[in-house]
């Protein structure tokens, strides 16, 4: 039976703790950047990565600390993204399992240029006019939803949803060309 | 979009894949806003099946979606416009453990926004809000739901392990806001038609605001004011000016400042906050009522009922002992693992032995919909209790004083060890470790803890202080009208965090208050006794007042209250047409 680290010793608990900490803490952001490209509703992806930090935990004993956690962990969050998808399974809007296991694989092959991208990104957003900038900070800063800042706005939601639509695009062939002016990606 | 295995006669020019590349970044757009319907689903799967190069695009758009809650911008690493952001502010107290007599240390002051792992995690995971609908809802638009996510009101089956229930439950409708071009800025959209809102703060600018009510009152912010609409029959003003017209007469409509409420009685009145202190309350029709808070919880148990204890019936029929509150004589199950002992105040307190049956589950005081029911509060809030504390503090043990789970609008008092595990909830950032954390939902930010570090540093308590084996009083405060959310421990200030005024609190719902428990989890370990709610906040000296009393063992207020028909609120004045009256909107006396 695989042995729990919460069930440990004191002392071996804490430094186990620790240590899983001191790993989870590096590698937190790419994994939760993960989960999200693949379960884009907040609430969803904070469900799943709550469900896998708990088994990264759990399971912790029996990684080998001599090996890379990254790659461990994305693997955890790639099976609980699928058994989250699987629950979904009985709503028409959702997509194959198949595609969801394809996404999956794929993200899992990005997840190392998750990095770079994000440093891409708070570069691309510093160049943006305030407006959107404060767009930025109520819509994914505060989790305002498209309704309250339109009523903040005086704008329609559907105008919210286009700034929205037409900043991200920008956003992205911005990143897009600071990582190939960096060599990252191929032009 | 381009499909590798077509022959190179078919292949798309750049003028075909422009057009497929910016569907494809159209329909993700859309997947990503929850606003895909089932046509598009199908489209946007075919193309994501067949090309990997559209996989691609997909992954770099989802995850630069997600990537945009991390930036500097997002999460208020930057300058941004005044009176936006949160700010932590020092706690000049003192730290006396009245129970321990530990020596008082100074309070240091808060560092803020430190750029840690756990801040740039909280933020990501704070990301889009639009993310809602999406895969599993229906196709219908989400502009057709105010502000909120239709999800049905069911008990949570798919709670995670860490069990937080992120549902967005449907919330209370308080106003329609008429678009008259009053309120229209530079806009370079077309300005909207009427809009119905949801509790939450109106600003209005130099031209004022007009709504109408879910009640009926046609409401008016006069010039720049600051109006809190907390429900169809009531608002709070907070700074400025505003009228209001009850045209059915079966109908009422408040105003509260602070701890004043001005309710019509048929009439049109208006309402004016001259300075920080003082209200201004002129009827131009009809009469008004001006009344002062009852500053006496909405719901206290006692458990002093040890002797009465008698049986009952849960919502599963089950036979539980049963208590009541003090105030509303609302029934409250305990659980079978539950034991009645000696109170700390009183004759009796209730024994929480860590195991899934230590509950104490209150019957009653829910609402349909998010915003309602006797549970709820918007203004102000406070959770009072006395407890004797044997949490183990160990990574992932929750210990919970009082929850109400009403999706992300829970309302929580509880002890919290997860590290960073749930660090995006944190307000303001804190250290990983174990800490009480008092959870809200404030109207325009989400759900949000202040974890108070149980680290005996900066005149916080640490762990073996709250676990000594002693009681202690725990109160938990939000007041909207200062925005100061905060947490005292034996009588005295401990930890806070400032909100911009105006704040509103989003609660209440359709879920069971529980004592002691989240839903039959994350059970409290030791005694709580003499548990209080309030729709108010509590004052720093009511505080110190209560906990002097229940060290003498007296109850928080003195003689019991015992109102099971308790009004809120109590009448001072009666105001007549024509007549303008000021008063202090904090003690209600005149202050002409």
């Amino acid at each position: 039976m695989t042995p729990d680290p919460a069930t440990r010793r004191s002392g071996d608990r804490t430094d186990a703790y620790e240590e899983f900490l001191g790993l989870f803490s590096r590698s937190q952001s790419r994994v939760q950047a993960y989960i999200r490209s693949l379960v884009p509703d907040a609430a969803h992806a904070d469900d799943v990565f709550q469900a896998t930090s708990l088994v990264l935990w759990r399971s912790f004993a029996t990684f080998d600390t001599s090996k890379d956690f990254l790659p461990w962990a994305l693997g955890v969050a790639r099976h609980q993204v699928l058994m989250f998808w699987r629950t979904k399974r009985r709503d028409r809007h959702v997509f194959s399992e198949a595609l969801i296991a394809t996404l999956a694989d794929d993200a899992l092959g990005r997840a190392a240029m998750a990095t770079d991208r994000q440093r891409a990104l708070d570069a691309c957003v510093e160049g943006l006019p305030p407006r959107q900038r404060e767009l930025i900070r109520m819509f994914y800063g505060e989790n305002q939803s498209a309704d309250t800042i339109a009523a903040s706005w005086d704008r329609t939601v559907h105008a919210v949803y286009k700034a929205l639509k037409v900043m991200r695009k920008s956003l992205l062939e911005c990143v897009e060309r600071r990582l190939a002016t960096e060599g990252l990606v191929p032009e | 979009m381009h499909d590798q295995n077509m022959p190179n006669d078919d292949q798309p020019n750049d003028d075909q894949y422009r057009d497929a590349h910016e569907r494809l970044l159209s329909l993700t757009a859309d997947f990503l806003h929850g606003t895909l319907g089932p046509a598009e689903t199908a489209e946007l799967e075919s193309l994501l099946v067949t090309d990997p190069i559209a996989r691609q695009a997909f992954l770099d758009a989802s995850l630069l979606h997600a990537q945009l809650a991390a930036t500097p911008v997002a999460l208020g690493y930057e300058p941004i416009p005044e009176g936006h952001e949160s700010s932590p502010s020092p706690v000049a107290a003192r730290f006396q453990l009245a129970e321990s007599g530990s020596e008082p240390d100074t309070m240091q002051s808060r560092r803020h926004g430190r750029k840690n792992n756990a801040a740039l995690a909280a933020g990501l995971l704070l990301a889009a809000a639009c993310l809602t609908l999406i895969l599993t809802e229906s196709a219908v638009p989400r502009r057709a739901v105010p502000d909120r996510l239709a999800v049905p009101a069911v008990a949570p089956t798919e709670l995670n392990e860490l069990h937080y229930d992120n549902r967005q439950l449907p919330i209370t409708t308080v106003a329609v806001l008429h678009d008259d071009g009053s309120q229209a800025d530079a806009a370079d959209t077309p300005a909207t038609a009427d809009r119905t809102i949801t509790p939450s703060t109106l600003e209005s600018t130099a031209t004022g605001m007009r709504l109408t009510s879910s009640d009926g009152a046609d409401v008016q912010l006069e010039g720049s004011s600051r109006f809190g609409f907390a429900s169809g029959d009531s608002g709070a003003l907070y700074s400025g000016s505003v009228r209001a017209r009850v045209k059915d007469p079966s109908k009422t409509f408040s105003v509260v400042t602070s701890n004043l409420r001005v309710v019509d009685l048929g009439t049109e009145f208006r309402v004016s906050q001259l300075d920080a202190a003082r209200v201004a309350v002129t009827v131009l029709d009809g009469d008004v009522e001006v009344q002062s808070r009852v500053r006496l919880p909405v719901c206290y148990w006692p458990f002093d009922d040890r002797d009465k204890s008698r049986r009952g019936t849960d919502h599963r029929g089950m036979d539980q002992r049963v208590t009541t509150d003090a105030m509303q004589s609302m029934p409250t199950a305990l659980g079978d693992a539950l034991q009645r002992c000696d109170g700390i105040v009183g004759q009796g307190a209730v024994r929480f032995d860590n195991s899934a049956g230590s509950f104490a589950r209150v019957q009653g005081g829910t609402s349909e919909k998010v915003g309602l029911g006797t549970l709820s509060a918007a203004e102000g809030i406070s959770i009072e209790a006395l407890i004797i504390s044997r949490w183990s503090a160990a990574f992932l043990d929750y210990d919970e004083i009082y929850r109400k789970e009403d999706g992300n609008c829970r309302v929580l008092l509880c002890f919290q060890n997860d590290g960073m595990v749930n660090a995006r909830y944190s307000e303001p950032n804190v250290a990983p470790g174990p800490c009480l954390s008092f959870g809200l939902h404030l109207a325009g930010r989400d759900y949000k803890e202040l974890d108070m570090p149980l680290d005996g540093r900066a005149g916080r308590p640490a762990v073996a202080d709250l676990t000594d084996g002693r009681p202690h009083h725990v109160v938990a405060t939000f007041d909207s009208f200062t925005g100061r959310k905060a947490i005292f421990i034996d009588g005295t200030l401990r930890f806070e965090h400032a909100y911009p005024e105006g704040t509103l609190i989003v609660s209440g719902g359709p879920e069971p208050a529980f004592i002691g428990s989240m839903t039959g989890r994350e059970n409290f370990h030791g005694v709580i006794d003499e548990l209080a709610l309030y729709d108010f906040a509590l004052t720093a000296d009511e505080i110190a007042e209560h906990h002097t009393r229940a060290r003498r063992g007296e109850t928080y207020f003195g003689p019991r209250p015992t109102r099971p028909d308790s009004a809120r609120w109590q009448a001072i004045t009666r105001i007549t047409e024509g007549q303008t009256r000021i008063f202090n909107s904090r003690t209600g006396l005149a202050a002409e």
